[in-house]
């Protein structure tokens, strides 16, 4: 074959040649030896913003939700548009450990257990928001669980926030034994390696007591297997349930039937671009850069143009369909979006979701970690948006002028979206900290060299 | 270099030859087609049932064909290699592309510019002049723009359909450039975006403006779903039949070759299941008039029994015989799943466009039975015409070797 | 960690390479071995047909779990909504199994992944936090980057010098007796 025939070679998992034993030292290091002193002054920043969520969350029961900016005809504000910012944050994650996983990317595996612990931290921060905003968050179960009561009175099940309880549960909760099945070899691995008696009793007291037997590998590989089969579709679900809760109602610019895919292109787009900007501060800091490799962004920045499209894909039908549709309620819901008093989120949105990250069609500007880093927080920025526009403009303006208003959030607002963002960071320093970031024993399975080399597997 | 390289692979596959069986088979078809064409052209009533049911069997073939097309183009951009031995049955599908343009003209002609067929309400001047929101819609629905929209689909498509397919022949035989694999890879990326809106705005012009009233965001990923899961059927099909009759090798095609293919199938059978199901819920819910109305038409009368058909053809039945890994290898199960999904996706089309013309009772007789068989006569004449002529696998392919050894 | 009081419970053989690993493992098959396993730091592939383990049970159960979920939610919103608390809400049917559907599906899944839990800690044996291997330190070798062929001698039927001898045959350079601690007690604290 000549060499000149450009053969796509696959994203290696790993950078070759590196030892197990290595790889062992490489990746547990940063949980074994006293924090750097970055990492003390980055948790300080981060565990200050979540001392401000917790003071907001004071204020918001103490004094109740009028100290937010909602208003009538704004019935929804920011606490909505944090819970889906943060619900899409968390969908990467799930994406590139069962999506990927079944589609064999072997790739992944060395972001995957990072991208999981952040889908777990980031539904812990989308969960506080609808618990918060019922006033009284510890009486929510009883409101929102189905249980036999006195009253034999139970939830709406045909409402979509009812919807959401089951989907967001039932993903954090999935998520949750996901990520746990993965780090049980990882924690036995920690457990052998502490030195210090109390490491040694909570790993292994973690690990389950965890013997590599390949017995059990055997059940383990096909309960793994079945767990990303059934992330997949949860992911999915989780997603366009969000979507739902829009989408159901009359309101114009909410009521479309493309949200659901669409919801979900948007969300593993804002994810992917939230591991990127999070993983490229991470190799750095616990030097990784050997297992996380500029293959890895690369590939994830191509998964960012293709969501990228999706996404404008859906923007430009809404338009067209607005128009086509001939309603003119949904007419002048489009109108207002791209010229009316919110003109300027909306083409910040445009601009940051579609425009921007075209970039990443250029080589160079994919493979630098100092090219890509504005793009991605660019999107961040601009998923935020999207969501804020969703909500916000549709409201402001509804079927009745007469209640025509302007929605303009309170400090408390902004305290709890910013303290979210705190709290997110705060818990992944402590994961970083205490749990080992890469799926060693997995990465193990897929370096080169590692697998019998005769029998059917020689590719 | 490269010759020797196509030398070496050529006994991978078996050579070009011509299949008097399919030939036969195509001509039979054809014959029959317009057995039933010609009297149901004839009478007034009957032409407009003739007019729907050709433009119920040619979405059918669009659909198969450039969900081809839009296969080729995906593995192209994901580089993928598992599916090069059996990417040319794609090719071979996406390359009839002309064949579908030719068999769109009859479409203009009589659908639109002679208006013999009655399709499009919109195209009805009297209709128009009732309806201020037809007038409206005029900028968009008119018989102008609408050819001029369909001669740039069709001019995007067998562009691309020419390219892609070209170059995997030329590589046959080592005459591609040296950097054919990369320029392929790198035509993927705008053409699945050019594919993404030309799909949309075709099912928009050619199915949705049916019932010009009627409006839904989605119908341009529903369309896309059925298109995939027609093509992926239709691929298979060919890979298995080809498979049975030695022209593949058994080795050479494995059954992890065919697991990746059955999981492809699945994976888009519930796509379709997910987005149909949020179309369909999303108004049920709102339970808007202006949208309402189209399913509401497919839900009274016979039409209720079409649409849970539908649910059962499309989903419930093709999902479980797939759920098992054993059924996703299984070259007869994949077959015969593959036969069913083909009629799920006539099915689909057929509950799409029929109401339009019987609304209570849907109708199936030998005027509408014509086209279809026309047209997969037509089809299977062009894929007895290109296997006499090229290869069944792509054999100049770099990649070939990495997907020879691909295993689960 | 071990002291005067360890007794010996097997035998283990130690392997750096690992397709030495697997040859060693069909020939241990074939040499028809009860209560013998092989320890590995990540799965190995396989691995499984070596040694002539069956199939995993794991997805018929998970499957079940998740079929039980789908028949708790149906009894659930239906016989909640339509039977014990009729009430009519935003014009929809009693049954309106369209706006069910969510629920259904999450339940499913919820089940399903409950019981994918449940199976690793079931199957795997998970939950035994004391074992040999840990108390030989074995452990230590096998979480990194050894593999290890683990025989059990409690029941006596298998001398440890034949188990020794079949080892080297298989080119293990690395044999060691499997001990336990004898008054440990199997609480982990």
């Amino acid at each position: 074959m000549s060499a000149t025939q450009c053969a796509v070679p696959p994203t290696p998992a790993i950078t070759p040649d590196l030892a197990l034993r290595r790889l062992d030292d490489d990746i547990f290091r940063p949980m074994e030896s006293f924090p750097t002193r970055r990492w003390w002054f980055a948790i300080s920043i981060t565990g200050a913003l979540a001392t401000l969520f917790v003071v907001c969350v004071g204020v918001t029961i103490t004094q109740g939700i009028g100290t937010w900016g909602n208003n009538i005809p704004v019935g929804w504000g920011w606490a909505i548009v944090n819970f889906v910012f943060w619900i899409g944050i968390g969908h990467a994650g799930t994406l590139i450990s069962a999506i990927l996983f079944l589609l064999r990317q072997k790739w992944r595996t060395g972001i995957a257990r990072f991208a999981e612990a952040m889908t777990i931290f980031a539904v812990i921060c989308a969960m506080q928001f609808p618990l918060i905003h019922t006033g009284r968050p510890w009486l929510a179960m009883f409101w929102l669980i189905p249980y036999p009561n006195d009253q034999s009175l139970y939830q709406n099940f045909r409402s979509p926030l009812e919807w959401d309880v089951f989907a967001v549960g039932t993903y954090g909760l999935v998520s949750l034994m996901f990520w746990y099945t993965g780090l049980i070899p990882d924690l036995a691995i920690a457990r052998e390696r502490a030195v210090h008696p109390f490491r040694k009793f909570a790993y292994g007291l973690l690990s389950l007591g965890w013997r590599g037997s390949h017995k059990a590998w055997n059940h383990y590989e096909k309960a793994y297997l079945l767990f990303a089969a059934l992330s997949t579709p949860l992911v999915l679900s989780v997603h366009s349930i969000v979507s739902f809760d829009f989408a159901v109602s009359h309101i114009p610019g909410w009521h479309t039937t493309i949200f659901p895919p669409y919801f979900v292109a948007g969300a593993i787009f804002s994810g992917f671009a939230m591991v990127a900007t999070l993983i490229i501060i991470m190799r750095k800091m616990f030097r990784l850069e050997h297992i996380v490799t500029i293959e890895h962004l690369s590939a994830m920045n191509k998964i960012i143009i293709a969501t990228s499209l999706m996404v404008g894909y859906a923007y430009a039908v809404e338009l067209f369909m607005a128009w086509y549709g001939g309603v003119a309620a949904e007419r002048y819901a489009f109108m207002n979006r791209a010229m009316g008093p919110y003109a300027w989120a909306y083409w910040t949105m445009v601009i940051c979701n579609v425009v921007v990250p075209q970039l990443l069609w250029f080589r160079k500007i994919r493979r630098s970690v100092v090219l890509m880093y504005p793009v991605v927080i660019l999107v961040n920025v601009g998923m935020w948006f999207e969501r804020f526009v969703i909500v916000v403009t549709s409201l402001h303006r509804d079927y009745l002028p007469t209640s025509w208003d302007m929605f303009s959030p309170t400090w408390v607002d902004i305290g709890l979206f910013v303290g979210s963002i705190g709290l997110f960071l705060t818990l992944m320093l402590l994961f970083c900290r205490f749990l080992p970031t890469i799926a060693t024993a997995e990465l193990k399975a897929v370096m080169p060299g590692s697998q019998p080399s005769h029998g059917v597997n020689h590719a | 270099m490269n010759t020797e390289h196509a030398a070496s692979k050529a006994g991978l596959a078996g050579a070009p030859a011509p299949s008097p069986t399919l030939v036969r088979l195509a001509g039979i078809l054809t014959l029959l087609g317009i057995a039933l064409s010609v009297p149901a052209l004839l009478g007034e009533a009957d032409r407009t049932r003739f007019g729907f049911a050709y433009l119920w069997s040619f979405v059918g073939l669009w659909s198969v064909v450039l969900g081809s097309l839009f296969f080729v183009g995906l593995q192209h951009l994901t580089g993928s290699i598992w599916s090069v031995v059996i990417r040319r049955t794609a090719e071979m599908l996406a390359g009839s592309m002309w064949l579908v343009a030719l068999l769109f003209l009859p479409l203009l002609l009589f659908g639109i510019f002679f208006d013999q067929f009655h399709l499009f309400p919109w195209v009805d001047e009297s209709n128009v002049a009732g309806s201020h929101l037809l007038q409206e819609k005029q900028p968009y629905l008119n018989a102008t723009f609408f050819t001029v929209r369909a001669a740039v689909f069709f001019a995007a498509w067998i562009a691309f359909a020419a390219y892609f397919v070209r170059t995997s022949l030329e590589m046959d035989h080592g005459r591609a450039p040296a950097d054919a694999g990369g320029a392929l890879r790198r035509a993927a990326g705008p053409f699945t975006l050019i594919f993404a809106l030309t799909a949309t705005f075709a099912g928009i012009d050619w199915i949705m403006s049916l019932d010009p009233y009627w409006f839904s965001t989605i119908f341009g990923v529903y369309i896309f779903s059925g298109m995939v899961v027609a093509s992926l059927a239709a691929i298979t099909i060919a890979v298995v039949c080809l498979r049975e009759s030695g022209r593949l090798r058994r080795d050479v095609v494995t059954d992890d070759h065919l697991y990746s293919l059955g999981v492809l199938m699945f994976v888009f059978v519930c796509f379709w299941a997910y987005i149909a199901f949020s179309q369909y819920m999303l108004i049920w819910y709102a339970n808007m008039p202006e949208e309402t109305a189209y399913l509401h038409n497919r839900l009274q009368g016979n039409w209720l029994a079409v649409s849970i058909a539908l649910a059962l053809v499309r989903f419930v039945v093709p999902f479980f015989a797939l759920l098992s890994r054993r059924a996703k290898m299984n070259p007869r199960i994949l077959f015969w799943v593959s036969i069913w999904l083909l009629a799920g996706q006539l099915l689909d089309l057929y509950w799409l466009i029929m109401p339009e013309l019987h609304d209570h009772h849907p109708v199936l007789g030998w005027q509408e039975l014509g086209p279809p068989l026309l047209m997969t006569g037509a089809l299977l004449w062009y894929v007895s015409r290109f296997l006499a002529r090229h290869a069944p696998m792509a054999i100049g392919d770099p990649l070939l070797d990495q997907s020879l050894s691909f295993r689960l | 960690m071990l002291d005067a009081n360890a007794k010996t419970v097997g035998m283990v053989g130690l392997y750096d390479n690992v397709d030495a690993l697997v040859q060693a493992a069909a020939t241990v098959r074939d040499a028809g071995h009860k209560n013998w396993d092989c320890h590995t730091p990540y799965p190995v592939h396989g691995l499984e047909k070596a040694m002539g383990i069956k199939p995993s049970p794991v997805p018929t159960v998970i499957l079940t779990a998740g079929l039980v979920g789908l028949i708790v939610a149906i009894a659930l919103t239906g016989g909640l909504s339509a039977i014990h608390y009729p009430i009519r809400i935003g014009g929809k049917a009693l049954l309106s199994w369209q706006a069910f559907v969510p629920i259904y599906f999450e339940l499913f899944v919820l089940f399903a992944a409950l019981a994918a839990m449940a199976s690793v800690i079931f199957f795997c044996k998970l939950g035994r936090w004391h074992s040999p291997l840990h108390d030989s330190g074995i452990m230590k070798e096998i979480t990194c980057d050894r593999f290890a062929i683990v025989f059990e001698t409690r029941d006596g039927d298998e001398s440890h010098e034949d188990i020794r001898a079949m080892l080297e045959e298989t080119g293990c350079r690395d044999i060691r007796p499997l001990l336990e601690q004898e008054d440990e007690d199997n609480s982990i604290i």
